[in-house]
C-alpha cells in the first residue's frame, strides 16, 4: 500500500503541489489525471524517491521513500516521461545494466530479461541499438526496464504520449496485462484512457488533489442533473409547453431547429426517467420522435467541471 | 557500481569520445616523441612532463559527459530511483573515465618499448616522470567529474574543467601576483606602522599559500625521479574532496526545492 499523507513541493516560490493526500491500495490501478504542468509528474518523482517533497510523506508498504529509500525502492518500477534509455547500448545491454542496478542475483539475471522481452513484446529487437528504435519500442524497453525486477508497485508517467494510436492501444493493452500482479499508478492526460482502463481516478488540479474515486461514481456524483437530448419532427410551438408539463422535467431549452426537426435539451430531476412519459406525450399529439438521448456524464465533463470548478476557486483566493 | 563502471566503458567506445580521446593523446605524444628522438633525446621523461602539460585539452574530453549527458537526458532518474548508492554511482564513474585516461597511456609504454629497443634506456626519472603525469591526471579527472556534475551542458562542463586544469599549470604565475598585490595593499594601508619585512613575509605567505595548491609542483619532484610520498597524499585527497563534492551535488538535486 502506498500511503501519501499531506505532500507539498515548492520549486522556489511556486507551489507545485499543495497538501495532497491519498492512498492506493494494493493490486489497484490508479489514474492520475491533470492538466499538463498540475503537478503530476512532480508526484511522482516523488513517490518514486527521485525529488523530495518539501513537507509531508510517502511510504511505500510502511517504508518511508526518504527515511528508508533502500526498502522502498526495491518495490518500485519507475518509467518517467522520458524513458531513461541509453541510446548507445542494445536492449539486452540496456537491460542487463537495470538488472545489476536492480541487484537482481546473477543467476536469475537472464530469465528476468527474457521474461521482461516477451512480456513487452520486444523479443525480436533485443540485439538492436535503442538509438534506432521507434518510439514505441523505446517506450516498452522503458517498461521492460520498470518491470524487470518485478515489482510490487508499477509508476508510469504518461506512458502513451507521443505514440501514435495502434501503438496506444498496443500499450494500454500491455498496462492491462499487467493488472493485478502489480499496483500500477498510471498518469495520464487523456481522459479515454483513464477511463477505460483505471479502477480509480485522482484528478489533480493545480498542485492539489481535486477528487479521487471510481471513474463512474466520479462522473455520477460531479456531474448533478440529468441531461436529455430530444428531436422531434415537428416545429409545432406547444411542443414546448407540453414538455414543460411533465413531471421531472426541470428545463427545456431549443438548440436548433433544422429542416423541420427541432432539437431540444431537457433538464431532468436527479431520480426521474421521463422518457416514456415524453413518448406518450408526443405521440397523442402526432409529432413524431426522432431522436432521444440520454447524455450520460462522462469522465470528461467530470474532469472540465471539476477543473473549471478549482480554477474559479483559484481564481478568487 | 559495477554496472555503471562497465557502462561508462562500453560507453566511451560505442562513442567517439574514448576513440577521439585515445587518438589525440597518441597523435600529440607521437609527434613529440618522433621529433625528440632523433635530435638526440634519449630521455623520455621531458616526453611525460610534456604531455602532463597538455592534460587540460584531454581530460575534459574523457570527462564532460559523465553526469552532464545523464541530467540532459533523463537517465539520472536510474540512478537516484534504484536502491544503489549515489556515492558508488560516482566513484564508478570516476574509475571509468581513470581506466580509459589509463588505456591511453598504452602509447606511451609502447614508446618506452621503441626505446628499449633502439638500445635507450628507461631509469628513475622516466618512471618518476609517468608516475607523476598519471597522478596528475587522475586529479584532474576528479576535477573533470565535478565539473561534469555542476550543468547539464558538455561544453559549458568541458569548458569548466578546461579552465581550472589550464589555469592550475599557472598557479605559480598567479601566486607571484598576488603576493605582490599583498604586498602592495598591505604597504599603501600601512596604519599599523608594519615594517617593511613583516610585509615581505607576508606577501610571501600569501604566496606559498597558493604554490602549496599547486598539483604540478607537488609532482615535481617525480618528475626529477625522486619518489616521495606526500604528493601521493596530497592528490589522492584532492580527489577524494571533488569526489565528495561530486556526490553532494548529485544529492543536493534530490533535496533541491528550486527545479
Amino acid at each position: 500500500m502506498i500511503e501519501i499523507k499531506n505532500v507539498s513541493k515548492y520549486y522556489g516560490d511556486k507551489l507545485a503541489l499543495n497538501n495532497v493526500s491519498f492512498e492506493v491500495r494494493d493490486g489497484e490501478l490508479l489514474g492520475l489525471l491533470g492538466p499538463n504542468g498540475a503537478g503530476k509528474t512532480t508526484l511522482m518523482n516523488i513517490l518514486t524517491g527521485f525529488l523530495s517533497s518539501t513537507s509531508g510523506t510517502v511510504s511505500i508498504d510502511g517504508h518511508d521513500i526518504l527515511e528508508e529509500p533502500a526498502e522502498a525502492k526495491r518495490n518500485i518500477g519507475y518509467l518517467p516521461e522520458n524513458p531513461p534509455l541509453y541510446p548507445d547500448m542494445t536492449v539486452r545491454e540496456y537491460l542487463r545494466f537495470v538488472c545489476e542496478l536492480k541487484k537482481i542475483p546473477k543467476v536469475s539475471r537472464e530469465k528476468a530479461i527474457a521474461e521482461a522481452l516477451s512480456l513487452v513484446k520486444i523479443f525480436e529487437v533485443s540485439g538492436r541499438v535503442i538509438r534506432n528504435l521507434s518510439k514505441g519500442y523505446k517506450q516498452r524497453v522503458g517498461l521492460a526496464q520498470a518491470i524487470i525486477s518485478k515489482p510490487k508497485i508499477l509508476i508510469l508517467d504518461e506512458p502513451t504520449i507521443g505514440l501514435d494510436p495502434r501503438q496506444i492501444i498496443e500499450i494500454r493493452n500491455l498496462i492491462m496485462s499487467l493488472k493485478g500482479k502489480h499496483t500500477i499508478i498510471f498518469s495520464s492526460h487523456v481522459l479515454t484512457e483513464i477511463q477505460s482502463v483505471c479502477d480509480r481516478v485522482v484528478i489533480i488540479f493545480d498542485g492539489k488533489r481535486v477528487a479521487i474515486d471510481t471513474p463512474l461514481d466520479l462522473a455520477s456524483r460531479m456531474i448533478g442533473p440529468k441531461r436529455l437530448s430530444l428531436t422531434v419532427a415537428s416545429e409545432s410551438e406547444y411542443i414546448g409547453d407540453a414538455l414543460r408539463s411533465i413531471e421531472g422535467i426541470k428545463r427545456v431549452t431549443v438548440v436548433r431547429s433544422e429542416d423541420g426537426n427541432v432539437q431540444y435539451e431537457l433538464l431532468l430531476e436527479p431520480s426521474a426517467d421521463v422518457r416514456r412519459d415524453i413518448f406518450f406525450s408526443m405521440a397523442s399529439n402526432s409529432w413524431p420522435i426522432v431522436e432521444m438521448r440520454s447524455n450520460e456524464p462522462s469522465l470528461e465533463d467530470v474532469y472540465l467541471g471539476v477543473t473549471s470548478l478549482a480554477e474559479r476557486k483559484g481564481g478568487s483566493k | 557500481m559495477i554496472a555503471y563502471y562497465k557502462r561508462e566503458l562500453l560507453s566511451y567506445f560505442r562513442s567517439p569520445t574514448g576513440w577521439v580521446a585515445m587518438a589525440l593523446y597518441a597523435i600529440i605524444s607521437g609527434f613529440f616523441f618522433s621529433s625528440w628522438i632523433p635530435s638526440g633525446g634519449f630521455d623520455l621523461s621531458g616526453e611525460f612532463v610534456f604531455v602532463s602539460g597538455i592534460l587540460f585539452i584531454v581530460v575534459p574530453i574523457i570527462t564532460m559527459r559523465l553526469f552532464s549527458e545523464e541530467k540532459k537526458t533523463g537517465t539520472d532518474v536510474l540512478m537516484y530511483t534504484a536502491s544503489s548508492s549515489l556515492s558508488g554511482i560516482v566513484v564508478a564513474k570516476y574509475l571509468a573515465a581513470l581506466t580509459l585516461f589509463l588505456l591511453m597511456n598504452i602509447t606511451l609504454l609502447i614508446h618506452m618499448l621503441i626505446l628499449l629497443i633502439f638500445g635507450g634506456e628507461i631509469n628513475a626519472v622516466t618512471v618518476g616522470s609517468l608516475f607523476g603525469l598519471l597522478l596528475l591526471g587522475a586529479v584532474f579527472i576528479a576535477i573533470g567529474t565535478f565539473a561534469s556534475a555542476t550543468t547539464e551542458n558538455q561544453i559549458i562542463a568541458a569548458l569548466l574543467s578546461f579552465t581550472v586544469i589550464l589555469l592550475s599549470r599557472f598557479v605559480f604565475i598567479f601566486s607571484e601576483q598576488f603576493r605582490s598585490i599583498t604586498v602592495g595593499i598591505l604597504s599603501a594601508l600601512n596604519v599599523f606602522g608594519i615594517s617593511s619585512e613583516r610585509i615581505a613575509s607576508a606577501g610571501n605567505g600569501v604566496r606559498d599559500a597558493m604554490n602549496w595548491l599547486d598539483p604540478y609542483a607537488k609532482v615535481d619532484d617525480y618528475f626529477i625521479g625522486v619518489f616521495r610520498i606526500q604528493p601521493i597524499i596530497f592528490c589522492v585527497s584532492v580527489i577524494v574532496f571533488f569526489l565528495f563534492l561530486t556526490y553532494r551535488l548529485m544529492e543536493k538535486r534530490r533535496w533541491s526545492q528550486n527545479g
